[in-house]
Formats: C-alpha cells, sequence, structure tokens
C-alpha cells in the first residue's frame, strides 16, 4: 500500500468519529446515569477542557498541520494511551465515581487528546485526493461493535478507546503535502444551507439515539440500542456512497423525522431495535452532508461543528429526559423542517405556476 | 518500520493494555445483596448471580452459607452464561436451620467472595405477616448521633420482629462511600431480611449505592409475596418507561403471588405540594388497581400522610376499600410539618397482614383506642434493658400490642436445663462463644416485660 493509499484507509474516519461517538457519548453517559457532582470541582473539571477546546478550536485548527505530523499524532496518542488505561483501570467492574478527581482529571485529558486526533483525521479525511465512501462504513461498524460490550462493562468504550489511540500512534502517517489541505478547503462552500440542515438533523438524531440511556440508565441494556444505531449507520453511509438522487435524501429525512415523532408521542419501548436501526440509518446517510465543510477554515468555527451539534442533542435529550412531563414539546424541534416543506412547497407551486 | 514489526508491535501494546486494565480475574456475587436478599426454603434451589472482569471466563467456585455459627456447602447445579454474567443454581441443603446467612463463593486457596446476610432460610410464611418500612434515614458519620439513632431504629425493629424490612429510599445523604458503608454495617444488623431501595438522595453518591445493592430497581419473592421496589430517584421524581415496562411484566408473571411496593416518591399528592412521582403516576396506579397491590409505600416528603386510590387524601379512617398509598415520615431527617398529617415525628411504619389481606398500617398515635388515618411509629418508644442477673426487661411504651416480639437472652449455664419466664424459646445460637437464645414474648401496649430464664424439670438437650 503506497502513502496516498494509506492515507484513505479506515484509520481517519475512525479517528474523526471517535471523539463524538466514543469519547463525547461515554462521557455524557457517565455524568447523566452514574452522576455529576458540579457543587464541587470534579463535575466542572470534566466540562471544562471542552469549553476550553471550543475557545481555542482557531487557534488548533490553525496548528493542524502540526498536529497531523506524525510526531505529533504519536505524542498525543501515547499520552490519551497512558491516561486511558489509567482512568479505565478502576472503572472496570466497578462505577463511575462522580466524586473522584483522579478519574475526572483523567477523562479530562483523555478528552483533549481524543479531541485533537478527532482534528487530525478531519485533516486527513479532507486531504485525501479521492474519495474513499467505505472507509467511513467501516469506522461506523466498527464504532457500533465497540459499543456492544458495553452491554456488560459499561465504561468499556475508554479502553476502546485507547486500543484506538494505539493503532494511531503506531500507524498514523503524516500528511502528504499542505497544498492538499489549501485545495481542499475550497470546496463546497456553496453548499452551506445544506450543511447546517444535515446538522440540525444530526442534532435531532442524536436526541433520538441517545433516550435510550436515559431511559434505561444503570440497566445497560442501552449499550445493544446504541450498538445498532451506529452499526445502522454504517449501513445508511453505505445508502449514501451508493445512491445520491435527491429524492433518497428527501426520503431519508422523513424517515429520520417521522421516526423521531413517533418515539415522542408515543415512547416505542418495544419498537426500539427498529427505532434506533432506522435513526442510525438517518444518521449515516446526514453525516456526509454534516462533515463536509470540516476543513474549511472559513468556517473554522463550525468545522467540527456537526460534532458540537451531535454534543448539543446528547445535552438536550438528556434535559428532555430529566423533564419527562414535558417530553412532547420535542415536537416542536421538528418546526424548522415543517417550516423548511412549507417554504419548497409554496416556492415550487409559485415556480410551476411562473412556468403556466 | 515494516508493517510486520508494527502489526506486532499493534498487538503487544494492545494485549498489554487490556491485560493490565481486566487482570487479575476478579468475581463478584451481582445478586442476592444486603438489599436484595433471597429468601427461601430448605431444599430449595437459589440462583446467584456473579460477574467476572475477564469475558467469557468463569473461574470454578465452592458455595457455602454461613451464619457465624453453622455452615453449609451449595451443591451447584445448572448454570447460564453471558459474556460476564453468570447465573448458578445452587440446591439449599434439606437440613439447613433457618436464619439469616451470608452467601460465600470460594475460588482458588483464598478467594472468598462474602455477601453478608443475602440468603434467609424460612420454615414457611405465617399467615400473620408483618413488615416494617422506614425511609429518609439519618445522616450517618460525623458526630454519629445519626449513626445512634439508627442503631436506635434498628434494635427497635428486632424487637417488633417483622418478617420483612424495607428500607424505602434516601438510605445515605450525602452519598459518601463511608455512609454507604455504615449503611450497610447498620442493614446486617437487622435480623430479618432488608429490603432497599434508592431514593433521589442515592443519586448524590450513585456509585456507592451501586458498589454495595448493584441494582436500581427490583423484585424480590418471599412466599406467597413478592416485594416490588421501584426506582423514582431518577433525575426528577419520576419512571422511566423500560422500568414501567419491566413492572408491567413483573405483574403479568407474578403467579398468584400478592404483590407490595415500595416507591420512594409518593404517586399521589396534595395541591401545592412538591416531591412526587411526576410521570406515568396514572399508568402506575391503573396497574396497581388491576392487580390488587395490597399496599403502596413510599417516604421522601419527611411526613406521615395517606392517599386512597383516587389521589384524595384521608383523614377519617385508615381503613377504607382500594389500595392505600402510604408516605412514612423520615426515620431520622429533618421533619415537615407541612407534608404530615401526623404529629412530628421520626418513625418508622408496622404493616400487618392476614392471610394476605392488610390488617393495619397506622398507629393509634393520641392513644385513644383508635388507629390514626396516616400515623407511624415514633421512635424510642420500645426499649430492652439488660439485667446483671441475665434477666432482660422490654418497655414497651408504645399503643400498640406487639405480639410475637423477639429478646436474645444469654445462656449462663447451657448444662442446666431451662425455660423463659415469659413467652417461648425458637431459636437457640451461639456468638463469641456464648450461648444464646431467642425468645418470641407478646407485648401489651404501655407494659414492660421481664423475661429470665429458670430451670426447667427436663433435662437440657443442648
Amino acid at each position: 500500500m503506497n502513502k496516498s493509499a494509506d492515507e484513505k484507509t479506515m484509520l481517519n474516519h475512525l479517528l474523526y468519529f471517535q471523539f463524538p461517538f466514543m469519547y463525547l457519548l461515554a462521557l455524557v453517559m457517565g455524568l447523566v446515569v452514574y452522576g455529576s457532582d458540579f457543587d464541587g470541582i470534579t463535575g466542572w473539571l470534566y466540562l471544562a477542557p471542552l469549553l476550553l477546546l471550543t475557545i481555542l478550536h482557531r487557534r488548533l485548527w490553525a496548528m493542524r498541520l502540526t498536529m497531523a505530523s506524525g510526531n505529533a499524532t504519536t505524542l498525543v496518542s501515547a499520552i490519551g494511551i497512558v491516561v486511558g488505561i489509567w482512568v479505565y483501570t478502576p472503572l472496570h467492574m466497578n462505577y463511575w465515581d462522580e466524586h473522584s478527581l483522579n478519574q475526572a482529571v483523567g477523562m479530562a485529558i483523555l478528552g483533549v487528546c481524543s479531541y485533537l486526533l478527532s482534528v487530525v483525521g478531519a485533516v486527513k479525511i479532507n486531504n485525501q485526493s479521492t474519495s474513499c465512501p467505505h472507509c467511513a462504513i467501516a469506522a461506523l461498524a466498527i464504532i457500533g461493535a465497540l459499543w456492544w460490550p458495553a452491554v456488560y462493562y459499561p465504561m468499556i468504550v475508554v479502553l476502546f478507546l485507547v486500543i484506538v489511540f494505539i493503532i494511531a500512534a503506531i500507524w498514523s502517517r503524516p500528511l502528504i503535502s499542505a497544498a492538499l489541505v489549501s485545495a481542499s478547503a475550497e470546496k463546497s462552500k456553496d453548499t452551506f444551507a445544506v450543511d447546517v440542515i444535515a446538522r440540525y438533523a444530526v442534532f435531532i438524531l442524536a436526541i433520538d439515539i441517545s433516550s435510550v440511556i436515559w431511559d434505561f440508565q444503570v440497566n445497560t441494556e442501552w449499550a445493544l440500542y446504541v450498538s445498532i444505531s451506529f452499526m445502522a449507520a454504517a449501513v445508511g453511509n453505505y445508502l449514501k456512497s451508493s445512491c445520491r438522487s435527491g429524492r433518497a435524501e428527501q426520503t431519508v429525512y422523513a424517515l429520520a423525522l417521522v421516526n423521531f415523532m413517533i418515539a415522542v408521542v408515543w415512547p416505542p419501548y418495544l419498537l426500539w431495535i427498529a427505532h434506533a436501526a432506522l435513526a442510525g440509518i438517518a444518521l449515516g446517510y446526514l453525516l456526509p452532508n454534516a462533515m463536509s465543510q470540516s476543513d474549511s477554515p472559513t468556517h473554522s468555527i463550525w468545522s467540527m461543528g456537526w460534532t458540537v451539534w451531535f454534543f448539543m442533542g446528547l445535552a438536550m435529550s438528556n434535559a428532555w429526559y430529566a423533564n419527562l412531563q414535558w417530553a412532547a414539546t420535542r415536537l416542536v424541534l421538528l418546526l424548522p423542517f415543517v417550516l423548511l416543506a412549507i417554504g419548497y412547497i409554496i416556492f415550487r407551486s409559485a415556480a410551476i405556476k411562473h412556468q403556466h | 518500520m515494516s508493517h510486520r514489526k508494527k502489526f506486532a508491535l499493534t498487538a503487544t501494546l494492545i494485549i498489554i493494555a487490556v491485560y493490565w486494565m481486566l487482570f487479575p480475574v476478579r468475581v463478584e456475587i451481582q445478586t442476592p445483596r444486603l438489599g436484595i436478599p433471597v429468601i427461601a426454603r430448605a431444599g430449595e434451589h437459589i440462583r446467584p448471580v456473579i460477574k467476572t472482569s475477564v469475558p467469557f471466563y468463569y473461574p470454578s467456585l465452592r458455595w457455602r452459607l454461613d451464619d457465624g455459627d453453622n455452615q453449609y456447602t451449595l451443591q451447584a447445579g445448572s448454570s447460564h452464561s453471558g459474556l460476564s454474567n453468570k447465573t448458578i443454581t445452587l440446591k439449599l441443603p434439606e437440613n439447613i436451620r433457618p436464619g439469616a446467612y451470608s452467601l460465600l463463593a470460594e475460588s482458588g486457596k483464598d478467594t472468598v467472595i462474602a455477601q453478608r446476610k443475602t440468603v434467609h432460610i424460612i420454615d414457611s410464611v405465617p399467615e400473620d405477616f408483618s413488615l416494617v418500612q422506614l425511609a429518609d434515614l439519618p445522616t450517618l458519620g460525623g458526630d454519629e448521633s445519626g449513626d445512634a439513632l439508627l442503631q436506635q431504629i434498628i434494635r427497635e425493629i428486632n424487637i417488633i420482629n417483622p418478617n420483612v424490612v424495607l428500607f424505602t429510599g434516601d438510605i445515605a445523604y450525602g452519598g459518601s462511600w463511608d455512609q454507604y458503608r455504615r449503611l450497610t454495617e447498620a442493614m446486617a444488623m437487622v435480623d430479618a431480611p432488608v429490603i432497599a431501595v434508592a431514593g433521589n438522595h442515592e443519586y448524590e453518591g450513585w456509585a456507592g449505592y451501586l458498589h454495595y445493592f448493584t441494582k436500581a430497581y427490583h423484585a424480590v419473592d418471599f412466599g406467597r409475596y413478592k416485594f416490588i421496589s421501584l426506582n423514582s430517584g431518577h433525575s426528577r421524581d419520576q419512571m422511566t418507561q423500560s422500568q414501567f415496562q419491566w413492572l408491567r411484566e413483573q405483574f403479568q408473571h407474578l403467579q398468584g403471588k400478592i404483590p407490595i411496593v415500595q416507591i420512594h416518591h409518593p404517586l399521589h399528592h396534595k395541591e401545592g405540594q412538591h416531591g412526587y412521582v411526576h410521570v406515568n403516576a396514572d399508568k402506575l396506579v391503573a396497574l396497581f388497581k388491576q392487580y390488587h397491590v395490597p399496599i403502596v409505600l413510599s417516604g421522601h416528603w419527611h411526613g406521615d400522610m395517606v392517599f386512597d386510590e383516587r389521589g384524595e387524601e384521608r383523614h377519617d379512617t385508615w381503613d377504607f376499600p382500594g389500595t392505600p398509598y402510604v408516605a412514612t415520615t423520615t426515620a431520622g431527617a429533618d421533619l415537615r410539618e407541612a407534608y404530615s398529617a401526623s404529629p412530628l415525628h421520626h418513625g418508622y411504619r408496622l404493616i400487618r397482614l392476614k392471610n394476605a389481606k392488610l390488617v393495619s398500617y397506622t398507629y393509634d398515635y393520641d392513644g385513644d383506642g383508635q388507629r390514626d388515618a396516616a400515623a407511624s411509629i415514633p421512635v424510642g418508644k420500645l426499649n430492652v434493658t439488660y439485667h446483671a442477673d441475665d434477666t432482660v426487661s422490654i418497655h414497651n411504651d408504645l399503643n400498640e400490642y406487639l405480639p410475637n416480639a423477639k429478646v436474645t437472652l444469654r445462656v449462663a449455664d447451657v448444662k442446666t436445663a431451662f425455660q423463659p419466664t415469659h413467652g417461648k424459646v425458637v431459636r437457640h445460637w451461639r456468638r463469641n462463644g456464648e450461648q444464646l437464645v431467642d425468645i418470641l414474648v407478646d407485648l401489651p401496649p404501655n407494659s414492660t416485660t421481664t423475661i429470665g430464664l429458670e430451670a426447667s424439670a427436663q433435662e437440657s438437650g443442648e
């Protein structure tokens, strides 16, 4: 395998996705299901790095080529490996301890490493001279498989993060050249509106996919549904790469929204597997749209934008679940899509009238 | 570096990382636990669930029951294995004596995984069944006044001698691991099986709660009764869909058992009151009506209140048709007048059933000869004084007749046959080399009963 082919490997997608789909999801799950102590310092320690990274994102983005160099990746991975082992060892066969300072510091450092490696993954994906749709499919399927053992050991995703970091440290290659990055930076600016809609859909889907966690809580059956969602996301991603018609995209949006609506109106306990799978397919299908601006300096604050939307979805979802009596108000989130659809219909009928 | 070397390095590092985290092999008994006990008869099967730190690996275990005096080896039967969980079927010996046992699992030479007082062997389920319920316990640790109060409550409960004791949430305020350690030490002093469930304060130290009790909600069978413990402490006092579905399945598979429900937050409330089950409460009430639940027990309000199934607060009588929804005062936390229909007091509730029918669950607080509509039993009115002459006085200052109260006496001379001056001996046992006997005695209201052992005409069989 030559260098440029090597860059296309699934590893970059795995590196990219591990931050939102493994670290962030595990963090929010831990904080919500097993507890958070925001009266003390520990609760804030979990969130401080995320806030800091958001503030420093523009600077970090400017340093992305340095970060994507082999040595920097190896160093960050090595720190992540050591800290990940330190964090996970006491968590195995035990419970997330909201009062533990060691755990909070460890998870905070792990979060920074996870984020930086995710940026490296994003840069390398965008630096690819040719597309590699199947790489994302494989990465999503692997993440789905890695969530499954959480049924038995709920925080085991931290261990799998360590394994991803080991692979990254040894197999990650430096970027070919900065030229490709600059070239790719200019792509798809004109699709900004489409991407915003896709990110909003990711926000909705994050609410949908994570609801099962807040419902099951310490009954770790939720891991099965999360696993199914990400495996289904691989299927959705495959469908996206093989079927690019506009009608298919509209169908997926409609499917995602109806699926969400059903879950709100009638919490589909008995349909959760089907529900998780449908939400996952929609996520996998819409991800490429949501990701398409991920290497644009002009949108650098949004460069990991869909990740922020995904995180907000997790947080909002939990906020709703903490107030189940207001659960139905989640339907308000569908309003932008309804307005969009009405606008589209009006525009279409006006266009038809104009033709006549 | 060549691909082959990279593969070798990757594999080596992954193996080291995984080994470091998962080994040495650890085994835990997930259930039964103190708070989620097994209650069974001699000769029956029990099914503990173990969890191992290494997937698919289950060490060979030797199982024993130990009550500190006697040990019994258990024969392991069939087992059902998951990735990290294994359910093992164990047969209880036919000759095992009734009492509370610790479950021990031995692996290799010196690994003993013990869960204290988790297996309770019973002769039979009496027609006259009694249970004590307490909630919102005193804060443990600190100046230890809370510890002292809890020990007083447990002494009283042991005298009352109920068939089962329910801890209905907010059992460890503050949620430190030290509080849970102190709590479980105290719980282990209760003679009867203890069934515990979480309240909202358990979420202040959820890891500690799960470490000791492992489950957020559960069901425990006790002969013809099924004790269902629900978790309403989740976030904002509510019940999730998955738990509701689990509950429905429990009811669908009752197999003739009588369900008794404990849930920390009350289901009904008065106008202006806070802290009740917001979501799915109506569905729960309908379900409890459908399956004829005799009583639903709650805490949380730090006051006594009783509602009927229509959600009306009852001031007139405790004896009304349908399921009573009962909130019991705090055992040791701050008292709240706005949430109490009885005079403010720390206390616990004594519930009696006869042939599965509810007989009583309130207390005659004012001593007018009639049970109040909501009152629970106040703490501190049931005491024992041990005398130097090996006699014991039980002071029952309650307006409550206590049949089959239990007291333990030391046997001074084991060679001489004896009989109690009041009541009957139900158990001989040893502790720290001392010979002890448990005596059952009926205690009239507002009475002092002094019991001793006197020589009997018969030869001692001990």
